[in-house]
């Protein structure tokens, strides 16, 4: 799609990590491939996803315009991404950042990407990612490499992967954390990105860590695995650890996590993080995929039975260096100030500073530091912003950024002496927007704007409400400006509408002929503990009229609440009953010919339709990881050749090798439990599985096609020459097409069976 | 500048509106959503996006296949943009004529529109015009300098002869974008 795209590799390559260039040079291949029809398109769907390229709506080629829905004429014909994913639609590129971690160098490059690919805007989500939008998947591969040369991958933001693992973003600065769990998330981060333990699951696993049990800012409870830190004093000496969670969940059947063990050392989480996953992919739900999440499994078994399971999983597991190496070095994460703890003056006695000093600023453990949350409006950035904003953090406070799970960015080791430059800093960027945290400060998931699932306007009705409340902001009682609001364009619950005082989430409803946009109002929900409790939905009411509701619970909350009472009390205390009662009327819909108003969403002029909704990519593809193998073993093979046409010899041959290799290790996946760690073991248990027992031989050529794979590897020192590799490459094909024969004839003979 | 088999690509152009506060940026989400029904503009028209909550943002974006055409509030300055993504034919100076004029038939457009009629007002002596690849063209002297010549003709063919004067934005993290100011007034 960009003309530059073939310029961008040789310029930024020695700044690119060699396993991510490598991986990049992989995904561009399997581009081609796909192009020219040679890689299925549900397996470049997966592939695609466990690299962030996600879908967006009406990449199915079709779009109601208000008045008929018609089809996406692109220009690449019949050409698809996936199933029902049109090539040059635009799509959604997700890019994960560990534990919301960045610095300003990345900022800048994201500033970069979203001028030069998208729209202009970064959007941060609510698991701590960067999200761009209106992407080419064309570009994505050069977008990845400049990412990569600013140490961020997107490898396994989406597909059914282990996702971000997200932590509370004040770790390390927090008052209430028993230690930082930065090294812990970023640790676990690296161990399971790629794991082959974790490349056959039937759906996503997202982990989470919180420094403390009382706040939300982890929401461990929602997540499938969790840890919360904890210390304990054993003859004498303090010891780190984690209590552990695990089947926690939002989406439209929400559970809440349950306890794996109450005390983990900090040496046994990563290990116990991969028996998880192993139990997971051993036996979780594959086929059904609203059933596919580590929750339904802790459900069918369960916890006990689980627990049981994984705990005799991380008995049989063999060593791995990785599982403590990082604790030698567990400071190497540690920020320091870039500004000294000088005393501070006297603040500025203006409303706006001392709004913002409230709302947006936060004392830190270290005395004389703070952080400063900047609040997003719905998670959205401009590059001029980030841009600035990365000279204001290289002024202030270095790369202690972290993003955070209410859509906003927080900048840690802000001297207390440096407060009021900062704000004037951050308000000459538009970034001074006071009520971080506030009823004005609502999360909203992406909706309809973007969404394929998305039912309503999310962020058409996030915006309206933060207009609304933010010009009653100054006159609002203290009791209405604590409290969260959060909204979903749908019922899985990408804005956490279950852990919110006032959430809503999207639905639509038959009225007058017309499909009616509406938002299921959930109330009940608590953010602290961790997103201690989930809210139930009260009843439906039309889009339109929940400015309107909003205000109405609001003023009711602040007339009935005792002291000190949180939202959720009073809800429980008032009864849902009354509470609905109170917004009966609001629920009733004018007829189209009175107002035809309510028949369109906020921020969309098209008279409403559920005929957008597509089918959602968050499921993923379920891609065995023998396909995946195999697509690997023939795109190498595909990349030897061209090694060939280039005439490097050594590296066609070395590639068509590992065409084999990684073919036979696909092969063996489907007999063992554990990946063979090195070539000899892979030749050994391949002749052993496949070879001695006669099952990878042909009805005609009998076992020839493993003869080649072995004797490539007794051959492995001859010096080649262009036909020997010629050969070779040919070879490694027909052992590839003897393993996908081989794997024919033993699903037969399981079907049979 | 960087010396490319392509020369220049993704040419972006900037039309400002005198009178930004007689209007409401939101309005254009009604335009552009008919503009999809009506099939108005020859590219293929996909969708409407909002992002008049971001201030000196995107605003109010119509997203084409080809270009993304918007009523654009970055650096606090309303205007009207079209941003080129896809690959175009011709030389530098094709292309720059190119988009010059479809972002002069868009302000025209929103012009006729009932929402805007009597209320858009354009500046007649100052443009934007921006190569949104840094690979291709760096924010440098020397890429303004190569391109110096083709913006010129381009633009006096386009916009009718007068003198005209680049400033660069000088942040070198910036994409190549110039602002163009005319010794005379030039219609829109």
């Amino acid at each position: 799609m960009k003309a530059s795209n073939p310029f961008w590799r040789e310029k930024i390559l020695d700044r690119i990590p060699k396993n991510l260039a490598e991986e990049i040079d992989a995904f561009e291949t399997e581009i081609k491939l796909r192009k020219d029809g040679k890689i299925d398109e549900k397996v470049f769907a997966e592939t695609r996803l466990r690299r962030g390229a996600y879908g967006q709506r009406y990449d199915n080629g079709h779009r109601n315009d208000g008045n008929r829905t018609r089809k996406l004429k692109f220009p690449c014909a019949d050409l698809t991404k996936g199933p029902g994913t049109v090539w040059d639609a635009p799509g959604m590129l997700r890019i994960k950042l560990p534990y919301g971690g960045t610095t300003a160098e990345q900022l800048e490059m994201m500033a970069e990407l979203a001028e030069e690919y998208a729209d202009g805007i970064s959007h941060v989500t609510t698991r701590q990612d960067w999200q761009l939008h209106f992407i080419h998947i064309d570009d994505t591969p050069t977008i990845m490499r400049r990412l990569a040369a600013v140490g961020i991958t997107t490898r396994e933001a989406c597909g059914n992967s282990v996702r971000n693992v997200t932590a509370c973003p004040c770790a390390g600065v927090c008052t209430t954390e028993a230690f930082d769990v930065t090294p812990y998330a970023h640790a676990l981060t690296y161990f399971l990105m790629g794991h082959p333990d974790c490349q056959d699951f039937g759906r996503k696993v997202k982990p989470a860590f919180s420094g403390c049990a009382e706040k939300a800012c982890g929401l461990v409870n929602m997540h499938d695995i969790g840890f919360i830190a904890k210390t304990r004093t054993v003859n004498g000496k303090v010891e780190r650890g984690f209590e552990m969670y695990v089947g926690g969940g939002l989406g439209a059947a929400p559970r809440q996590a349950k306890v794996l063990q109450e005390f983990v050392t900090e040496g046994e989480i990563l290990p116990l993080s991969q028996a998880i996953a192993r139990v997971f992919g051993r036996l979780g739900e594959k086929a059904n995929r609203s059933r596919a999440r580590v929750k339904f499994l802790v459900e069918k078994l369960g916890i006990e039975e689980f627990r049981k399971l994984v705990f005799e999983e991380r008995a049989i597991l063999a060593d791995d260096p990785r599982w403590t190496s990082y604790l030698k070095d567990i400071h190497a994460l540690d920020e320091k100030p870039v500004r000294e703890d000088i005393v501070a003056g006297p603040e500025p006695t203006d409303a706006d500073y001392k709004d913002w000093r409230r709302t947006n600023v936060a004392d830190q453990r270290q005395p004389g530091y703070h952080m400063v949350e900047i609040n997003l409006p719905l998670g959205d950035i401009t590059s001029d912003q980030l841009r600035a904003l990365a000279d204001i953090c290289r002024k202030y406070i270095g790369d202690a950024i972290r993003t955070t799970v209410e859509q906003n960015l927080l900048l840690r080791w802000v001297a207390a002496a440096d407060l009021p430059a900062l704000f004037t800093d951050l308000k000459s960027a538009n970034l001074a927007s006071k009520g971080a945290g506030t009823i004005v400060d609502i999360t909203s998931c992406p909706g309809t704007d973007t969404c394929k699932l998305g039912t309503s306007a999310s962020r058409g009705l996030a915006g309206e409400l933060m207009n609304r409340l933010s010009e009653k902001y100054y006159s609002m009682d203290e009791a209405i400006k604590g409290l969260k609001i959060k909204i979903s364009g749908c019922f899985n619950s990408c804005g956490q509408h279950h852990i919110s005082d006032l959430g809503f989430f999207g639905v639509g409803r038959m009225f007058d002929g017309h499909t009616v946009p509406h938002f299921q109002v959930v109330l009940g929900g608590q953010w602290d503990q961790n997103g201690g409790s989930y809210g139930l939905g009260i009843g439906a009411v039309p889009s339109k009229n929940i400015p309107a509701t909003v205000d109405r619970l609001t003023e009711a909350f602040l007339k009935d609440h005792k002291d000190g009472e949180r939202f959720k009390d009073y809800v429980e205390r008032v009864g849902k009953g009354s509470i609905k009662e109170m917004i009966n009327d609001l629920m009733t819909i004018p007829k189209h010919s009175e107002d035809p108003s309510f028949y369109s969403d906020w921020g969309d002029t098209r008279e409403y339709t559920k005929d957008d909704i597509g089918i959602g990519e968050c499921a993923g593809e379920l891609v065995s990881s023998f396909v995946f193998d195999m697509t690997a073993s023939e795109r190498l093979v595909f990349e030897a050749q061209l090694a060939l046409d280039k005439k490097d010899v050594d590296d066609a041959a070395r590639l068509a090798w590992k065409a084999m290799e990684t073919a036979a290790t696909g092969m063996l996946k489907l007999k063992l439990p554990n990946v063979p760690k090195t070539t000899e073991d892979v030749l050994k248990h391949f002749r052993e599985q496949y070879y001695d027992t006669k099952l990878f031989f042909d009805p005609f050529a009998g076992g020839k096609f493993a003869g080649y794979f072995f004797d490539a590897w007794e051959n492995r020192a001859k010096k080649h020459t262009v036909e020997s590799v010629h050969t070779l490459i040919e070879e490694a094909g027909l052992f590839a097409e003897g393993c996908y024969n081989c794997h024919a004839r033993m699903s037969e003979k399981t079907v049979k069976a | 500048m960087q010396a490319t088999e392509n020369g220049i690509q993704h040419v972006n152009v900037k039309f400002f509106i005198k009178n930004a506060d007689a209007i409401k940026m939101s309005d254009a989400i009604g335009v552009f959503q008919k503009w999809i029904q009506e099939d108005k503009i020859d590219d293929l028209l996909i969708d409407v996006a909002d992002y008049a909550q971001v201030p000196e943002g995107p605003g109010i974006v119509l997203v084409g296949h080809n270009t993304l055409y918007s009523l654009d509030n970055n650096e606090g300055r309303l205007g009207v943009l079209v941003n080129r993504r896809t690959v175009a034919e011709g030389s530098n100076q094709e292309l720059v004529k190119k988009e010059i004029g479809k972002a002069r038939v868009i302000c025209q457009m929103l012009q006729a529109e009932a929402v805007f009629k009597g209320k858009l007002e354009f500046a007649d002596n100052e443009l934007q015009i921006i190569v949104n690849d840094r690979r291709l063209a760096p924010n440098t002297d020397e890429t303004l300098a190569a391109l110096k010549p083709d913006l010129e003709a381009a633009l006096a063919e386009t916009l009718g002869a007068a003198t005209y004067s680049f400033e660069r934005n000088q942040d070198p993290r910036s994409r190549f974008v110039v602002n163009v100011k005319s010794d005379k007034p030039f219609t829109v």
